[in-house]
């Protein structure tokens, strides 16, 4: 079970279960809260992704490099964020290479507590 | 008076767009950065920017931030993406100051490849190899414009380049998994869009991927053609590259060298297969392209081929020293010339009944303005088997 509802065919089949990886997201603040990791969909249920497939809004956009999650702090929307690192374990969910070399999308379990594995820095 | 603008690029994308290039109804490119999202609506700041400072700034030489502090128009503009519309719609105005957490920190640079737009997601998708080819000649740069013949030529060199980079890559295989392989729909690529808001073309191959590794028969070739550009940074590796490739590939390698300096259109293209997990990318500059162009321009034997056929002579023309056989290995009838000032005399050949080897010097004769190709194939020896 995931998180939140799945279309068809979400993750994609290329997806992996990480296996302890380590990955950066940008947080509210500290102490990280579940809403960290609601996904673009869950905060926009309206919203129109014109670029977007349903599946990846539904998706958790995490980097594999601390400084290209910090150079995207840097763009006005997300300033006010902080960076934190997230190792993930197999049982979390799974996650695939959406944009560019450095971005990747986090589709997260249902009975997995992401605030858990964060570690701001 | 709201100026509406239309989404044609995701720069960076982070739980949704965080930074996009747009374009308004006359074609007049933005890039609008996400600054607040509020109720029902996102709020982004807007500048309008020329291809040429869109070009810096997506080869990671130009900071965002000069971007916004120093407009190209001396203005801002700002507006809402509302969540309710069916698609994306950014309605902008003028504005004559922001607030100071609207700009971006100094030191964004948008590094090359971190554009959220992969050539390789592309290739998954379609279980096809994908090459995105770049024109950029001087009529492209400040406006959404392109010559045909640049276009046209330019797509054909391109896939002739392909094509012999391909034979070249299957000769030393067997004969039998030759004639498996050379089918043309194994390096034939297909258009199927151009990247808004500029002119890279968006190729596909023919044939989808044939294993699970994801790997597409094209990508000999697309290697090929890289080694060569990727040589291309140091002189001597270019020579030594050369050398080492010549006959028709270097024939049409010259050809595209020639577009690139011609048309003062820089060499810039990526491609994956869906099997990668990165993009391959190439570019060259025209200054590099002008310097192998003239080199091989006065090495005309590098792009000479030795061929051997063997089969039986269908016709010759003592007249003309003219000469057309029948290979044994593929069935096709190759036709060709006696050089003007050989010793060979075709009238000693017997046709029809004898197998002959013919030994020749092939060279490729391009018409850049068309891309079409004709081979010019001369006799040097011949025997009777």
């Amino acid at each position: 079970m995931w998180a939140e509802p799945l279309p068809e065919d979400c993750p994609p089949s290329e997806a992996w279960e990480p296996d302890n990886e380590v990955y950066y997201r940008l947080i509210d603040g500290y102490p990280p809260t579940p809403r960290d990791f609601f996904s673009v969909r869950k905060l926009k249920p309206k919203r129109n992704f014109r670029d977007a497939s349903e599946c990846e809004t539904l998706g958790l956009s995490v980097f594999n490099d601390i400084g290209t999650c910090r150079n995207a702090g840097k763009l006005a929307g997300l300033q006010h964020k902080q960076v934190a690192k997230v190792t993930l374990p197999p049982e979390c969910g799974a996650v695939l290479q959406t944009r560019g070399p450095r971005h990747y999308s986090w589709w997260l379990k249902a009975d997995f507590d992401p605030v858990s594995i964060c570690d701001p820095l | 008076m709201p100026r509406p603008l239309r989404h044609a690029q995701t720069l960076v994308y982070y739980d949704g767009p965080q930074l996009i290039v747009a374009t308004d109804p006359v074609g007049t490119k933005y890039l609008c950065m996400l600054t607040e999202e509020l109720e029902e609506r996102d709020k982004f700041v807007c500048v309008a920017v020329s291809s040429t400072r869109l070009t810096e700034f997506k080869d990671g030489t130009l900071d965002l931030l000069q971007i916004f502090y120093n407009p190209e128009t001396g203005e801002l503009h700002e507006g809402d993406v509302e969540y309710s519309a069916d698609e994306f719609s950014l309605a902008v105005e003028p504005v004559r100051e922001i607030p100071e957490h609207w700009y971006p920190q100094e030191g964004f640079f948008l590094a090359p490849r971190e554009d959220a737009e992969t050539v390789t997601a592309e290739a998954r998708v379609r279980g096809k190899a994908v090459i995105n080819f770049a024109f950029n000649p001087p009529e492209a740069r400040d406006a959404l414009q392109i010559e045909v013949q640049h276009l046209a030529s330019g797509l054909q060199i391109f896939q002739n380049l392909l094509r012999h980079a391909y034979n070249k890559s299957i000769r030393g295989l067997n004969r039998a998994t030759r004639e498996l392989l050379s089918d043309k729909i194994n390096y034939q690529m297909e258009v199927f869009g151009f990247s808004e808001g500029s002119f890279t073309v968006n190729m596909q191959s023919k044939l989808s991927t044939n294993d699970l590794l994801g790997s597409v028969n094209i990508e000999k070739a697309l290697r090929l053609v890289d080694d060569a550009v990727a040589a291309s940074s140091d002189l001597d590796r270019a020579m030594r590259f050369l050398r080492d490739n010549t006959g028709h590939f270097l024939t049409a390698y010259r050809s595209l060298l020639k577009f690139v300096v011609d048309n003062d259109s820089p060499l810039r293209y990526e491609w994956a297969t869906p099997g990668f997990t990165v993009d391959k990318r190439s570019t060259m500059s025209v200054d590099v392209a002008t310097e192998l162009y003239d080199f091989l321009v006065r090495q005309e034997s590098l792009t000479t081929e030795l061929v051997t056929l063997i089969g039986v002579v269908t016709a010759i023309h003592t007249d003309n020293g003219s000469w057309t056989l029948r290979s044994e290995e593929d069935d096709l009838k190759y036709s060709g010339k006696v050089p003007p000032d050989s010793p060979i005399r075709l009238s000693g050949i017997t046709v029809l009944s004898e197998r002959y080897q013919f030994d020749c010097e092939e060279r490729l004769q391009e018409f850049t303005a068309t891309g079409e190709e004709k081979i010019e194939r001369l006799l040097l020896n011949y025997k009777k088997l």
